[in-house]
This record gives C-alpha cells, structure tokens and sequence, in this order.
C-alpha cells in the first residue's frame, strides 16, 4: 500500500529533478556569430534561486563569456529584465523552481541585442525621455515655502510611483514595437506622475495633455493590458493612459467653455 | 514622440470607442432578426422586402412560430446606421494599424485620403442597395 507520502503529487519543478535545473540560455555576439542560437546548461539548484542566481552560477562556474546587465539583485534597479519562458520578468525576481523547467531565458524581445542578455535600452530612454518626465511647476513658491503635495494627490500617483525603468512592459506593447514616435507604456505611466501631481499647476497639466494627445500619443494604446501584466512593480500603465485619454476627451466635449 | 499637436485624434479615439459600443448593441439586434429569428427558409426576398420596407419581421423560434411588426423606420435605421458604425469603425481601425507602422507612415496623406473616400463610396454603395428595396421615388413621385 502507498503511503500518503508517495502519493503526493511533486510539483511540476521538481517533477523531473529536485537538484538540477536546465536553462536554455540566448547567445548573441553581433560581430562574431551570423544568427543567434540557444546553449544548455545544467546547474544545481537550491530553495529560493533566482534566474539571476542560476545565470551568474553559470558564468562563474561554467562559461565566464556569458553576459548578462545586473546590479542591485533585489529588484530595485531594472537591470536585469529578460524574456523567461515566455513572459518579460526581472531575473533576480523570478525562482528557477516556480516558472519550470527547462527554463528558457531570452533577452528582452523587441530591443537590439548587444551581446547574450544585454539589449540596447537607448531608445527606451528616449522614449522616456520624449514624455519631459521632470518636474515642471507653473510658479516658483514663495522664499521659504515648499511645494506642498496634499495626501489624496500622493495616494492617486502612488500606484505608478514604483516605476524602475527596466522596460519589460514596452517591450510586451504591441504598438510599441512597430511606432517608433509612440512612448509606450513605461513613458506614458511618468507621463501621467507628472500629469497628475497637482504641484506641476493647471497650466503645466494642459500643456502635458496635449502633448500627449498628438497622434502617435496615448490614443495609439489598444488596450491589451501586456504592460500590466508583465510590470515586475504591479504597475498598470494602461489604466493611467485610459485615465488621461478620458480626461483629454472630456476636455474635448466641453467646448462651450 | 511626435507632439505635433492633433485636433482629431481625440474625437476619433471617441467615435471609435462610441461606434464599438454601438455595433454590439446592433449587431445583437442583427444576429437576432436575420440569424436566431427568422430561419433559413425564411429568407425570401418577399420576407426581405416586407422587413426592411414595412419592419415586419416573420420566422421561427425555438418558442415557436414569431411575428414581430415594428415600426418601419426604427429597423430602416438601425440597418443605416450599421452600416456607417461599421464602415468608419473598421475603415479607422485599419487605417490605424497601417499609420503605426513606421514603413508607412510616409503615405500618411494618400492613406488618408485613399480611406475617406473608399468608406464614402461603400456608404453610397450600401444605401443604394438598401433604396433598390423601395419603389424608385422617381416612378412614384409624379410632380402633376
């Protein structure tokens, strides 16, 4: 008869091995190789192992020519997004053990591969860059005074706030990937910090809106909601862009103003 | 980003939200009448002109035999306005999946206006399949 204990069911991780894990891992150098291809590698694991963990095991201990752009290791930084398994994750955020095996990590899809993992995020930046994603008041506060921020304000901007830049969520947009002069989800979510910080000013907030309202703007979002669900921060940069389309359109049907 | 600033694509960004709210709802009305409603061996052309000139709507149900006699000119424009909802709503679509394709975003302008001309004609074409339905008005209007 079978004991409780052999009847349990394994998990679909350890299902084929409780120690080891195989990771299918994208190898890329422009001036060196004609296509892109996938090496394997079999690495021991260990409870709470992050990709990140398992891709510096490998580099350290199996191929040292393995690139990979990192840095704080606690999902903090953005460094680190990567395509695994079929979805755009952190590294250092995503265990070996719940996404599967064997675990088959790529660089971000849709951005220029500079060697392995590491992507060109230039024009990402631009597109950032493109939404003025700095803080621009209408006037100056008087001497000694502060730019004050009630609590309400901060909580409605809350949501967006974590925001780090890795570029996952531009890199899941449809749109994105073919319009150049949209910003895409990660641009269009500051965009709307500073749309809805009340210290910035109406006139400021006006000037924003209809910025983003050109034709490659925040009407180009189909809605698809890919950015929400891959954002490693539970950011939704739909909902923000809805919520500024909304408003913009509003503006619009008061005309008799 | 672009910011040429653009004074229609809010209005259009509406009317493309407006227009797929609307479609549900008359396509539902649509699919009722010409598919859940009336029977494939209904569908005659007497059956035909009868709903669309006179909104008399003849077939079967699984309820049973169903006879609905509306008010001529609300079936007349829901059929209209399917067909303008439709047309921009499917003409503005694709025109918007072309114009973000960074390849042709230098035909913008004959795009343009290859779409608004293309949805007007269809528009004409439609209502004049739907006047042939209706005795020429030129053979009843008598100016004596």
């Amino acid at each position: 008869m079978a004991t409780t204990e052999e009847t349990q069911k394994p998990d679909a991780a350890t299902a084929t091995d409780e120690e080891t894990a195989t990771l299918e891992v994208f190898r890329y150098v422009p001036e060196e190789d004609d296509e892109p291809y996938f090496e394997t590698f079999e690495i021991e694991t260990f409870e709470g192992m992050t990709v990140l963990d398992a891709l510096i095991k490998i580099r350290d201990e199996q191929d040292p020519s393995l690139t990979i752009r990192h840095s704080c290791r606690m999902a903090r930084c953005g460094s680190d997004a990567v395509y695994i398994n079929g979805t755009q994750r952190l590294a250092c955020n995503t265990q070996v053990r719940e996404v599967g095996d064997p675990v088959k990590v790529e660089p971000l899809p849709r951005f220029d591969v500079i060697r392995d993992l590491v992507v060109e995020m230039n024009e990402f930046y631009d597109r950032m860059e493109s939404v003025e994603p700095w803080f621009q008041p209408d006037h100056e506060p008087e001497t000694g005074e502060e730019y004050l921020q009630s609590p309400e304000n901060r909580r409605n901007i809350d949501t967006v706030l974590d925001c780090i830049w890795c570029g996952a969520c531009t890199s899941s947009c449809s749109p994105a990937a073919t319009d150049s002069d949209f910003p895409g989800p990660a641009a269009l979510a500051k965009a709307y910090r500073f749309y809805k910080d009340e210290r910035e000013g109406e006139e400021t907030r006006k000037r924003r809106l209809e910025m983003l309202e050109s034709s490659h703007g925040i009407y180009r979002c189909h809605t698809q909601f890919n950015c929400t669900e891959v954002c490693p921060k539970g950011i939704s940069p739909t909902e923000a862009i809805m919520e500024m389309s909304r408003d913009a359109v509003k503006e619009k049907l008061r005309f008799w103003r | 980003m672009s910011t040429k600033p653009s004074k229609t694509a809010g209005w259009n960004w509406f009317l493309q939200r407006a227009t797929g709210v609307a479609l549900v709802v008359l396509l539902g009305f649509h699919f009722a009448v010409e598919h859940f409603i009336v029977g494939a061996h209904h569908i005659t052309a007497e059956n035909t002109v009868e709903r669309i000139t006179h909104g008399l709507i003849q077939g079967d149900h699984v309820l049973g035999q169903i006879t609905i006699n509306m008010p001529a000119f609300l079936y007349q424009a829901s059929a209209i306005l399917l067909l303008a909802f439709s047309i921009f709503h499917g003409m503005y679509g694709v025109y918007n999946i072309l114009m973000e394709q960074d390849a042709l975003k230098k035909y913008r302008q004959p795009l343009k206006y290859f779409f608004i001309v293309f949805s007007i004609a269809l528009f004409i074409q439609g209502v004049l399949i739907f006047l042939a339905f209706f005795e020429p008005f030129w053979e009843i209007y008598d100016p004596r």
